[in-house]
């Protein structure tokens, strides 16, 4: 796959928090993390065929499966420290990463307890662990995501000019405006223009300001007569 | 162990949306009310940690009693389990639980010691505590007023509701959605309303001489068939079910001591609707289920004709306060008491000389009552002039034509020719002229035993009391019975005399015992003597449907006031005292002379002319020195240090109430005449519009609970058994109807709960008042 934000699986951690500081748990092979709702219906007298639902409580629940290690480093826990905040009964805030083959990353946290710690050996390979939380409270989602997610709501169009002018403003010929847009591309009548923010437009270049919505070319190339002006923007 | 145990949990989804943001904090309190130290304990709540529900599910719309009560959920902890509260009697531990502050309680309850429960399991288990409202502790309370004193005549209905409602351990106001007024009432002052107006005499609740039914059972005779009690918003709530399809709701607000305070009007209504952006509550779980009640053909209200055993107080002379304690661990032994509710008096209305003895007698066999009887006594011989040792009875009111019947039998220490024992005196209402009748045994039958049952009306006089004869040698024991025509409406005393006889020119005196005193009074009604034995009001259609509802009331508008439920109003009577008046800071009053036979316990007289201590009293503590010539009165009320000389005691007589309007429909008054009817009228006709067609249904399940919501007044305002009801969801079984609640269980944490509902009103069908009859009963 191509796509750049997906995320591989190894690429997702699972992470407890002690001393302030997110630890990868022991040495994980797989982790998963599932998030429930509670289902109940709604449905009113007048609601007709379909029936309808609302959700009532979430749940969510994790996993992390992966070769036993006896010790904690800087780089992950052991099962048997989890085990033994597991017998005090002990929340951990669990943290579980995602990131994309661009580098973006978000993460999940909350506060869960764990349910089970099954840990097995077999002679032929190595002993294996597996810890399954559920979570207590509800779970948080990092608030600054790793890229725009917006629509960007990318439009062009083009302006019938005066000659003898030398900028366009107000509506475009579709109705358009410039105001409060942040400007792409700028061309007239085929010729394309580099768009400048400040200063004084010369030659090849167009002054946008867009607070006003308006685009100011060299006045030493005014318009001729019937030329138009296209440009794109983006909101 | 602790003073308090205290938590608190935040809810969800207060309203029906699937984002609710309008979590509301709930606190958790529970008072160990034997401790003071100030001590906390903190709860750690569990899953469902509050729920709140109705404990009566009866789905009749006038279940008068409504008790609520509340499931706590709790972990344990080596602070917190279940032997914490083993030492708890029944209001030990007070919960309050409260909504958006501490201060806004939505629910008071006691500790319920059986219902509490948890797994024997090493901690944390889940501790499952039960509050109760108290409601259920009434039955098993004899009713008695605040301080558990005897109660005995009128009292207005707000004191009696208030009496009993305290007995719950919880002092919470009482707010009255009733309201009916009698004619004479003055709109919109609380003092006017109708529980406050109307009295019943205590003797409405004998269970047996000289004991009151329970609290509860007083509860269900005053409100019975027409209003439903709950606690709501952390008061007391009374709501008029004819009242029930009102969205505004006209209450007036009382203390928990009966005081009344003021009026008020709020918008108590509740909207359910499947349409988020218009509704915070709707049905969900699909589990909606809609019913009909079908119409009844008759509804039917009957009132029987009852007297009190107790026609004058303490007629058993079971009653009074101990001169002389018996020992229950002789083989034999005498208990000696001044007997209750009788004045005593020397010859007609002196006071008694302190070595005229009038006391009941109790003798006892290892604590085994074996005799009662009352024993009048004085020195002997009186002299040249008599002076009878008496006792005269509480006044009964009798209506002329009625018939009395007296009967007892008395025994002499002398072996005298007659006497007379008993006297009855009328004291018509309106004259100056009394009647007396007074019983001659001097015939005698061929055994030698008086005859009796003659009695002769003597011309009224002056001091008839005095016209007593008296021969010797006639035996000394007398079986003797009665039946007087009273020719006068007025009051009517008995008078129990101690024996004497005339030797010579000097009196003597024999001791005097009387036992097995009945007196009984057979009304003329409607022209007959012990024709009827009851009234009924009756409202029937015909439709093709067999359903009727027959119910006993047990107050109304009797035609005797003397009748057990007879509807009373109060209206100022004579000046008994003008002079000095010494009141002290404790409810007490100092007054000249003998005024015991002017005023007795549960009188309520009223004072004017003082600078502090003028107003409504009752009375609840008289005695007389003979020493100071002074009378004490004790109030229930409390007083203001004060020495008056020009105080005027004025006290109240009673009379059957008068019609009774509807001042919703017609407020300020001016009710037309066809609209001013007898309460029982009302009562009836408002039973008939619950169930005179068919009414609309729904049990289900609610998402949303408002517990975000305030009401006018800032109160929260969660969905109850006060509020009227819309459901909005368009069906046929909807359309224009107001709905009440009358059963619920709520879960506070999640705000889902489920809820009975029925139809109260329908905003297109108007309540209807024909085919109403009223008839009494026959034997």
């Amino acid at each position: 796959m191509n796509d750049p934000k997906v995320v591989r699986g190894s690429n997702m951690i699972a992470s407890i928090k002690v001393s302030g500081t997110y630890y990868p748990v022991f040495c994980a092979k797989s982790c998963s993390f599932e998030m429930t709702n509670e289902i109940i219906n709604r449905t009113g007298v007048n609601d007709g065929l379909f029936t309808k639902r609302r959700i009532r409580r979430t749940e969510w629940s994790g996993s992390a499966s992966g070769v036993l290690v006896t010790n904690n480093d800087g780089n992950r826990y052991s099962p048997f420290y989890l085990m033994q905040e597991s017998v005090r009964r002990s929340t951990m805030e669990w943290q579980f990463e995602f990131t994309n083959l661009d580098g973006d990353i978000r993460t999940i946290e909350g506060e869960a307890l764990i349910q089970n710690l099954p840990i097995s050996g077999d002679v032929q390979s190595f002993v294996q662990c597996t810890v399954n939380i559920i979570g207590t409270g509800a779970f948080t989602m990092d608030e600054s995501p790793s890229s725009p997610t917006a629509d960007e709501n990318v439009d062009s169009d083009y302006w019938v000019t005066i000659a003898g002018g030398t900028s366009i403003q107000g509506l475009s010929v579709y109705g358009k405006s410039l105001q409060g847009k942040e400007i792409l591309a700028i061309a007239r009548e085929g010729t394309v223009y580099d768009p400048i923010t400040t200063g004084s437009p010369s030659n090849r270049t167009a002054l946008f300001n867009s607070a006003l919505g308006r685009i100011t070319f060299d006045s030493n190339i005014p318009f001729n007569p019937g030329e138009t002006v296209w440009a794109m923007w983006k909101d | 162990m602790a003073n308090f145990y205290k938590g608190s949990f935040v809810n969800t989804q207060v309203d029906y949306t699937d984002n609710s943001p309008n979590e509301q904090t709930f606190y958790v309190k529970i008072t160990d009310v034997t401790e003071d130290d100030g001590s906390i304990i903190n709860l750690e709540l569990a899953d469902a940690p509050v729920v709140l529900q109705t404990v009566d599910n009866s789905e009749d719309k006038f279940t008068t009693i409504k008790s609520k009560s509340c499931t706590l959920r709790v972990f344990t902890s080596d602070e917190v389990n279940a032997m914490i509260f083993a030492g708890g009697g029944d209001t030990q531990y007070k919960v309050e639980i409260a909504v958006n502050s501490e201060s806004d309680i939505i629910y008071t309850g006691w500790l319920s010691l059986s219902d509490l429960g948890q797994t024997f399991q090493p901690d944390p288990n889940v501790l499952t505590l039960t509050a109760t409202d108290g409601i259920a502790f009434l039955k098993s309370v004899p009713m008695s007023d605040n301080e558990g004193r005897f109660l005995t005549g009128p009292h207005p209905l707000i004191k009696l509701i208030a009496w009993a409602l305290q007995k719950t351990g919880l002092e919470l106001d009482i707010w009255i959605q009733m309201n009916l007024l009698e004619v004479n009432s003055i709109y919109d002052y609380p003092d006017y309303h109708f529980y406050n107006t109307v009295f019943l005499d205590a003797q409405t609740f004998e269970a047996d001489l000289g004991e009151l039914e329970n609290a509860y059972e007083v509860l269900a005779k005053i409100l019975g068939e027409f209003c439903e009690l709950s606690q709501q918003k952390n008061v007391w709530f009374i709501k008029s079910i004819d009242e029930a399809n009102y969205a505004q709701f006209r209450i007036c607000r009382f203390d928990y001591e009966g005081t009344p305070s003021d009026y008020i009007t709020e918008l108590y209504a509740k909207d359910i609707g499947a349409d988020s952006d218009f509704y915070t509550m709707a049905f969900m779980n699909d589990d909606a289920r809609l019913s009909l009640q079908r119409p009844f053909k008759s509804v039917k209200t009957t009132f029987n004709f009852e007297y009190p055993t107790e026609i004058v107080q303490n007629i058993g002379m079971d009653r009074g306060d101990v001169i002389q304690e018996p020992d229950f661990t002789q083989p034999t032994s005498t208990g000696l008491y001044k007997p209750e509710g009788w004045t005593h008096f020397k010859a007609v209305i002196d006071p008694p000389q302190v070595d005229y003895v009038a006391r009941i007698v109790k003798t006892y066999n290892y604590g085994y009552e074996q005799d009662n009887y009352l024993e009048l006594s004085q020195p002997s011989p009186i002299g040249a002039t008599l002076y009878v040792n008496n006792l005269r009875s509480t006044p009964v009111t009798v209506v002329a034509g009625d018939r009395l019947r007296i009967s007892f039998e008395a025994r002499t220490s002398a072996s005298i020719n007659y006497w007379n024992p008993l006297q009855v005196r009328l004291v018509p209402d309106t004259g100056s002229d009394v009647y007396d009748w007074q019983m001659d045994n001097r015939t005698l039958d061929s055994a030698g035993n008086p005859t009796t049952n003659q009695w002769n009306a003597i011309n009224p006089a002056a001091f008839a009391w005095w016209t007593w004869t008296v021969n010797n040698n006639i035996g000394n024991i007398t079986s003797s019975s009665a039946e007087i025509d009273i020719p006068y409406s007025g009051k009517l005393y008995v008078r129990l005399l101690n024996a004497n006889y005339l030797i010579s020119i000097l009196w003597f005196s024999s001791d005097t015992w009387f036992t097995d005193l009945n007196i009984e009074l057979i009304p003329k009604i409607n022209g007959s003597w012990a024709r009827y034995t009851g009234q009924e009001h009756l409202s029937d259609q015909d439709i093709n449907t067999e359903a009727e509802r027959e119910t006993q009331v047990y107050m109304t508008d009797a035609p005797r006031v003397e009748m057990k439920g007879a509807m009373l109003r109060a209206l100022l009577g004579d000046t008994i005292y003008s002079g000095n008046a010494i009141f002290d800071d404790n409810g007490n009053v100092t007054i000249d002379g003998f005024m015991t036979p002017y005023i007795a316990i549960n009188d309520y007289i009223r004072i004017t002319n003082t600078t502090n201590n003028n107003g409504k009293f009752r009375v609840v503590d008289i005695s007389y020195s003979v020493t100071l010539n002074k009378t004490a009165i004790a109030f229930d009320e409390s007083t203001i240090s004060e020495i008056d000389a020009s105080t005027t005691i004025q006290a109240y007589r009673y009379e059957l109430t008068e019609n009774f309007y509807d001042s919703i429909d017609w407020p300020g008054g001016g009710a037309p005449q066809e609209d001013q009817i007898p309460y029982g009228q009302h009562q009836n006709q408002a039973v008939w519009n619950q169930f005179n067609r068919v009414f609309s249904a729904f049990e289900a399940t609610i998402d949303g609970l408002d517990t975000d919501k305030v009401d006018a007044l800032g109160l929260p305002d969660l969905p109850d058994l006060m509020h009227m009801y819309r459901e909005n969801d368009v069906h046929p079984a909807t359309y224009n109807k107001q709905f009440k609640c009358l059963h619920y269980e709520q879960d506070t944490d999640n705000c889902e709960w489920s809820i009975y509902m029925i139809e109260v009103g329908d905003g297109s069908i108007p309540k209807t008042y024909d085919g109403h009859t009223f008839k009494y009963i026959q034997k």
